[in-house]
């Protein structure tokens, strides 16, 4: 088994919102960034990964096994990281710990002191009083300190000042050194994700757009950049979308893998030059593309 | 200032018809029937309680105060605004309906109208809702953290439950006294409204921070996990509850009662905790911590079902250990609540308390949700008066009553398990400025 999280089909109906039929593969030790505009069924994805809602249609296998037959093993396997977790009414950071610590037999005493004196959380401070970021790295803290085998972050950055950012992400890295951890991360910071990540996902009102190793998805799509002095303009085709025009010169992402170069050619583009997209560049024109779809 | 209170109105709206309509019927009922009355006189605070500030601090919670004070009205203008929602235009509606339940109920006996009870009616409501008001909105619900906090936060809690058991009363000094307090409190919230929505406005729960206790970063030792969890919950609720039995004690103690601390005694300054005051003591104490931390629970290593078994019997609990706690102090049934032995008073209201837990669930702590479970306690209050002449052996009552729980279990289970959207925060609370389901810490 060489993948951490395998789902097929997933459809999740909700009255004005649906999510699927999705598929998506998390490789085993891989950091899976999985990104998509407000709304697009990221954290319903997740939430259903965790049993939290029952799926209408499809399966999903974590670690090999059914995430509705084996909720609380894969719950004892993985941990989640998100905002939306409260730990309030626990007080103070000490009672918070003590109570996750509890459930998972791994728990590492030596490594939560690590991470409490790196994020600066003492086990007094009150949580009430917290701000968002701190409280943000208790969820990841109470995480980290189990070992889990995969941990999902969604939007684990949300609220973070750039230092904290930074400490997070290195205190992930270090996490996931072993190569045996696997990350799903959702996350509307694509610069982090890009860095951070080796696989993404990219999903837009409950479907995925693309999925693959983040090099061959990045390197996978080009700007080209032209001038035509043709009349007839440029339409979106397969591999091929037209981004912005002024006058004769145009701008269009062209699927690598398809024979959109070559199209652009027979249609008498001239000058064409071909430059490397980042991530959030790709993720504009795709979602776009499908907005206008 | 009125573009704020048609919004309010708007909003409101449907609550303020189920309270009034409630409110007419309850009066009405209440005219001349001794022990509707008695049974009844807590029920009135709640359809009051709901009627006024309660609406208002809820909106507060999603962030109101912030987003007022950027409209182009001044501070004065939103305090006056809401005053009148919380409490001018209540009172008078409540004045309505209880005049309405009122003389419908001397139609129908073709008695003269109670001329009396209908003026005492209107102006505990009123008072009552000015004191909410000012012990409510003019609260910063966070828990205090200096000794000038502490007296401000007790003198509000005082106010504002005091009034239920010693109740407005033109012939007592006491009912006097409580009477006085009232209209000094209805009036002084009314002119420091402005204040209120300026504190609430810039409230933030860091400021309240004192000073930081030198921590340690090291993981705490000792059991954790469920066990912690009831640990904390228990002592929780009964820390509450020692509270809430002295207060009472003193309560008697003011009403001339001599304090003799024998079991009965203390069961029956206890008994109020579980029957009228469910709703908030039980909530409170028991299943609010448990509704704001759900999303954070699931995603623990607990089955669903346990985790619906667990939550059912967690306000269930302690209300059935106290009934048997009773019955083993007592030796007998001997203590009656009006119409049934307090064991069974008990397992009634526990029920009531685990059919709400499937709607807490369903909802969150939301205003319905809450509505809901008010109405749910207040069966087990009204149900033998308005059915009085109905006669069910209370073994029966027991059957059904377990029947209700176990059937609790099973639908917060499936609640649990097929969707998430329950217990997902509503993006709202991510900028509401405190209260419990607060997000922002802001320091």
């Amino acid at each position: 088994m060489n993948n951490a999280i395998e789902i097929r089909g997933l459809v999740k109906n909700y009255p004005a919102f649906k999510l699927g039929p999705l598929d998506l593969t998390v490789p085993r030790g891989a950091i899976y960034g999985l990104i998509g505009p407000n709304g697009a069924g990221k954290t319903t994805a997740i939430d259903l990964i965790f049993g939290m809602g029952k799926t209408d249609g499809g399966e999903i296998r974590v670690l090999g096994l059914n995430h509705q037959r084996a909720e609380v093993q894969i719950k004892q396997r993985a941990a989640y990281v998100s905002p939306d977790l409260n730990f309030m009414v626990w007080g103070k950071v000490g009672k918070a710990i003590r109570f996750v610590r509890g459930f998972y037999p791994n728990w590492d005493d030596a490594y939560c002191a690590t991470l409490m004196k790196a994020f600066g959380l003492s086990d007094t401070d009150k949580i009430a009083t917290l701000s968002f970021g701190a409280k943000m790295k208790l969820s990841l803290l109470l995480a980290l300190a189990r070992r889990p085998e995969i941990l999902i972050l969604d939007e684990p950055t949300t609220g973070l000042d750039p230092v904290s950012k930074q400490q997070v992400f290195a205190e992930l890295l270090k996490a996931v050194e072993d190569g045996e951890r696997t990350v799903l991360i959702s996350s509307h910071s694509l610069s982090d994700i890009e860095r951070f990540a080796d696989h993404v996902g990219m999903i837009k009102n409950g479907k995925l757009l693309l999925e693959g190793r983040m090099d061959e998805v990045v390197d996978r799509f080009r700007m080209a950049e032209f001038f035509s002095e043709n009349k007839t303009p440029f339409h979106n085709r397969d591999g091929f979308i037209v981004l912005k025009r002024n006058e004769n010169r145009w701008h269009a992402l062209v699927d690598q893998k398809t024979s959109g170069q070559d199209w652009l050619q027979t249609r008498g583009a001239e000058n064409i030059s071909l430059t490397r997209l980042t991530l959030e560049d790709l993720f504009v024109a795709l979602v776009k593309e499908e907005e206008v779809k | 200032m009125n573009r704020i209170i048609f919004n309010h109105l708007k909003r409101w709206g449907w609550l303020w018809i189920i309270i009034n309509v409630a409110n007419g019927c309850l009066v009405g009922a209440m005219v001349g029937n001794e022990s509707m009355s008695k049974a009844s006189a807590v029920t009135m605070f709640s359809f009051v309680m709901w009627a006024g500030a309660m609406q208002l601090n809820f909106d507060l919670q999603r962030g109101l105060s912030r987003v007022q004070t950027t409209l182009p009205v001044t501070t004065r203008q939103i305090g006056a605004a809401w005053w009148i929602v919380s409490v001018a235009l209540p009172a008078i509606l409540l004045m309505a309906t209880a005049a309405t339940g009122m003389l419908l109920r001397s139609l129908h006996t073709h008695k003269e109208f109670p001329w009396e009870n209908f003026a005492l009616t209107a102006f505990t409501s009123t008072i009552y809702l000015g004191t909410m008001f000012f012990s409510f909105v003019g609260l910063i619900p966070v828990f205090p953290q200096n000794l000038a906090g502490w007296l401000r936060y007790s003198f509000s809690m005082i106010c504002m439950f005091g009034m239920i058991f010693v109740p407005p009363n033109f012939s007592t000094t006491e009912g006097i006294s409580v009477m006085l307090v009232g209209v000094v409190l209805t009036l002084a919230g009314w002119f420091r409204a402005e204040h209120f929505v300026v504190q609430r406005a810039t409230f933030r729960p860091g400021i309240q921070l004192g000073k930081r206790t030198p921590g340690q970063y090291r993981a705490p030792s000792g059991f954790g996990g469920m066990p912690y969890l009831i640990q904390v919950l228990f002592l929780q609720f009964t820390r509450f509850a020692v509270i809430f039995t002295t207060m009472m004690l003193l309560l008697q103690l003011f009403q001339g009662k001599t304090l003799t601390f024998s079991p009965k005694q203390m069961f029956e300054a206890a008994f109020p905790a579980f029957s009228s005051f469910g709703v908030f003591f039980i909530f409170m104490t028991l299943l609010a911590p448990m509704v704001l931390q759900l999303r954070q629970l699931r995603t623990l290593p607990i089955s669903a079902s346990a985790l619906a078994i667990f939550l059912v019997l967690l306000p269930v609990a302690p209300v059935l250990v106290v009934g048997i706690a009773y019955q083993v102090a007592s030796g007998n049934f001997s203590m009656h609540s009006d119409f049934m032995p307090f064991p069974t008073n008990c397992l009634t209201f526990a029920t009531t308390l685990a059919l709400s837990v499937p709607f807490i669930v369903w909802r969150g702590l939301r205003v319905e949700s809450l509505v809901v479970s008010m109405f749910l306690m207040m069966a087990p209050q009204l149900g033998p008066v308005l059915f009085r002449s109905l006669v069910i052996p209370h073994s029966v009552i027991t059957l059904i009553a377990l029947a209700c729980i176990v059937l609790a279990i099973e639908i917060t289970r499936r609640l649990l398990k097929s969707s998430s959207h329950a217990y997902r925060p509503p993006p709202v609370n991510m900028n509401a400025w405190s209260g419990w389901s607060n997000f922002s810490g802001g320091r």
